[in-house]
């Protein structure tokens, strides 16, 4: 059973790893996003913003730490249940 | 002696010269214009960036209304007073949002606007085409952050279109554009945030790039 959660964690590891990648790597989770607009007629750029959650290492960072520390935790109690 | 006397008086028009610039629109446009800032002509938006080693914040400013005035014979002259509400001011994050507005930053109960006051134009220059004339310019005037007021002087580029069956499918008048891009170094305007803060997570400079929309008010709206 601890090894499936040690695998289950790194699991979650990479995942949480790859959305803070996906959300651009940033420091700070975000809950809005800029998104730029054009306007044709004078060819300047405005921005809006839209809202939704963005993960940064702020949150991520501590979320993974967790997380590897439960898979190392489930390896060496599976290596004790041998 | 005469060859002296001619000289003295080329410098003398040379020294006298730009103060007496009067450069004309270009277009036909006549009497004194008033433009005010209008967001069916476009959105009118500051935004701006902190560049810091730990992280880059950017944001926006979009609570702005203002007025413009200008004479087309002579576009030196022009005034304008812009306000920019503090508390439009956003970067992407609620808590840093409250923290910006805050009395540790910039104060939006207390110091609720930010306030651009153009006195003059100067380095005008003008490019008329038929119903569009570009001009470019130095503004110079007053900058009012976190209640203290600072003289500036920004590099400016403006339109000036005049009305057509297009620009009226967004609004009436004539249309106006003003584009401007200039920095800001906090410690001039008394903001040092939480201890620390400034120079880490915050840059020293905010860079902000300004571009506002109007359209000419009619005779009645001047009123």
């Amino acid at each position: 059973m601890w090894k499936a959660i040690s695998i289950i964690a790194f699991v979650l590891v990479v995942a949480v790893g790859a959305k803070w990648i996906a959300d651009g790597a940033q420091v700070f989770s975000k809950d809005k996003q800029q998104v730029v607009v054009v306007d044709e007629m004078f060819g300047t750029e405005s921005t809006e913003w839209e809202d939704g959650f963005w993960l940064g290492l702020d949150v991520g960072g501590p979320v993974m730490g967790v997380l590897i520390g439960v898979g190392v935790f489930g390896l060496y109690r599976s290596r004790q249940a041998k | 002696m005469l060859q002296r006397f001619m000289i003295v008086i080329a410098l003398g028009f040379l020294g006298v010269s730009p103060i007496l610039a009067e450069t004309p629109l270009g277009l036909a446009v006549e009497g004194v214009q008033k433009i005010r800032l209008n967001n069916k002509v476009g959105k009118s938006q500051i935004k701006f960036v902190s560049e810091a080693p730990m992280e880059n914040i950017h944001g926006t400013a979009s609570d702005i209304v203002g007025d413009l005035t200008f004479d087309p014979a002579n576009l030196e002259e022009m005034t304008a007073r812009i306000e920019v509400g503090v508390a439009s001011m956003e970067t992407g994050i609620k808590k840093r949002d409250e923290h910006l507005h805050s009395k540790d930053w910039l104060d939006a109960e207390q110091f609720s606007k930010i306030i651009f006051e153009v006195k003059e134009l100067k380095d005008v220059s003008v490019k008329a085409q038929e119903a569009k004339a570009d001009i470019k310019a130095t503004a110079m005037g007053q900058f009012t952050l976190h209640g203290i007021i600072k003289e500036i002087s920004i590099p400016v580029e403006m339109t000036y279109l005049l009305a057509s069956e297009k620009t009226k499918k967004r609004a009436s008048g004539d249309f106006f554009v003003i584009k401007g891009k200039f920095q800001i170094a906090l410690k001039d305007f008394d903001i040092s945030g939480n201890r620390g803060m400034v120079g880490s997570r915050v840059g020293t400079e905010i860079e902000l790039d300004a571009n506002f929309f109007g359209s000419t008010v009619s005779d009645a709206a001047k009123e």
